[in-house]
């Protein structure tokens, strides 16, 4: 009988000693994922800057395309040249985040006829061309008009100019 | 003397079996942070738990965009009132997609705290985090794990 009753007691003593200690206790495993897709922008040429078809006069002119507040056809801002048709530049810009893209824009761009000696400068383009930074959307029309000042000279050659213009959109 | 052993018996029994109940633990949900079109400069993601369901959103105010994922749930069943519920939730992890890796931190106070069962309804455990995108993170399925320790006592 005190064998058993001291069994009783031990048991007694080691119950109380682990009942109020932890009872339950767990550990999860908990799984942590993502889908990283990665952010794209894409530009492209929609049409190219067109200073139209420029008739000289007898005094340097500048023929001028304001495009900093969207579309705009060729004006002449100086001189006594004129000009017909034209239009300015248009750059279409896609992207999988809203967004707001930095734009640079060349100092000056030169264009020539193909012949050593005859050329004529752009200039102003960042002026007379979509401000940066851009804010731009995904799925929307983000648009960048590029346009500039072009000096013609009094005594400028006939023919057609060509030149390009190298725009970088960065975010 | 036999029958005072019979009664502290008795007892005993009574008071083990009220004590050693012991609480059901079982994972609801995983942690997912979503499909997410990241910033080429990189984001912070969270999923703040704190106060129940939330899902994930850009935190840092950057360009990425996210879409779906929740948080994780892991559910406690209660055997009576009054246990407490500790939890530890690690400090960060790593989820990774083969060499590339992310970090999810900031689990602990965007997750449900330590509690006390006020009766023996299920309780869920809401866990959220943080986590942070890197510049130019390749994009991909990022995946990893965590070990949440869980321990209950009774009052």
């Amino acid at each position: 009988m005190k064998i058993k009753f001291n069994l009783f007691i031990i048991s007694l003593f080691i119950s109380l000693l682990l009942l109020p200690g932890i009872l339950s206790a767990a550990s999860v495993n908990l799984n942590a994922t993502a889908t990283i897709e990665a952010a794209t922008l894409n530009a492209s040429q929609s049409n190219g800057i067109d200073f139209g078809t420029i008739i000289i006069s007898n005094q340097d002119s500048t023929v001028s395309i304001d495009a900093s507040g969207g579309g705009a056809t060729p004006a002449v801002t100086s001189g006594n040249a004129s000009v017909t048709g034209g239009t300015s530049g248009l750059i279409d810009v896609t992207t999988n985040i809203d967004a707001n893209v930095t734009i640079t824009y060349p100092g000056t761009v030169i264009i020539d006829d193909g012949v050593p000696g005859n050329t004529m400068d752009i200039s102003n383009i960042t002026s007379n061309s979509t401000s940066s930074p851009l804010s731009i959307t995904a799925g929307g029309t983000n648009e960048v008009h590029i346009g500039g000042d072009l000096a013609v000279t009094a005594s400028q050659t006939s023919g057609t100019y060509t030149g390009t213009i190298t725009i970088d959109i960065n975010y | 003397m036999i029958s005072i052993i019979s009664k502290l018996k008795f007892f005993f029994i009574i008071f083990y079996a009220s004590s050693a109940l012991c609480a059901d633990i079982t994972k609801i949900s995983d942690i997912d942070f979503g499909n997410i079109t990241a910033s080429p400069f990189g984001d912070i993601i969270q999923i703040n738990a704190l106060s129940g369901d939330s899902y994930p959103f850009v935190a840092s105010g950057g360009y990425s965009s996210v879409s779906g994922g929740s948080w994780g749930t892991i559910r406690v069943e209660p055997d009576q009132p009054g246990q407490t519920v500790n939890i530890n939730y690690p400090v960060s992890f790593v989820i990774s997609k083969g060499a590339d890796e992310m970090t999810v931190s900031q689990i602990s106070i965007n997750s449900t705290q330590n509690f006390i069962t006020e009766n023996t309804d299920p309780v869920d455990i809401n866990i959220g985090g943080v986590l942070t995108i890197k510049n130019s993170q390749a994009a991909g399925n990022y995946s990893g794990s965590a070990v949440v320790n869980i321990i209950i006592n009774n009052p």
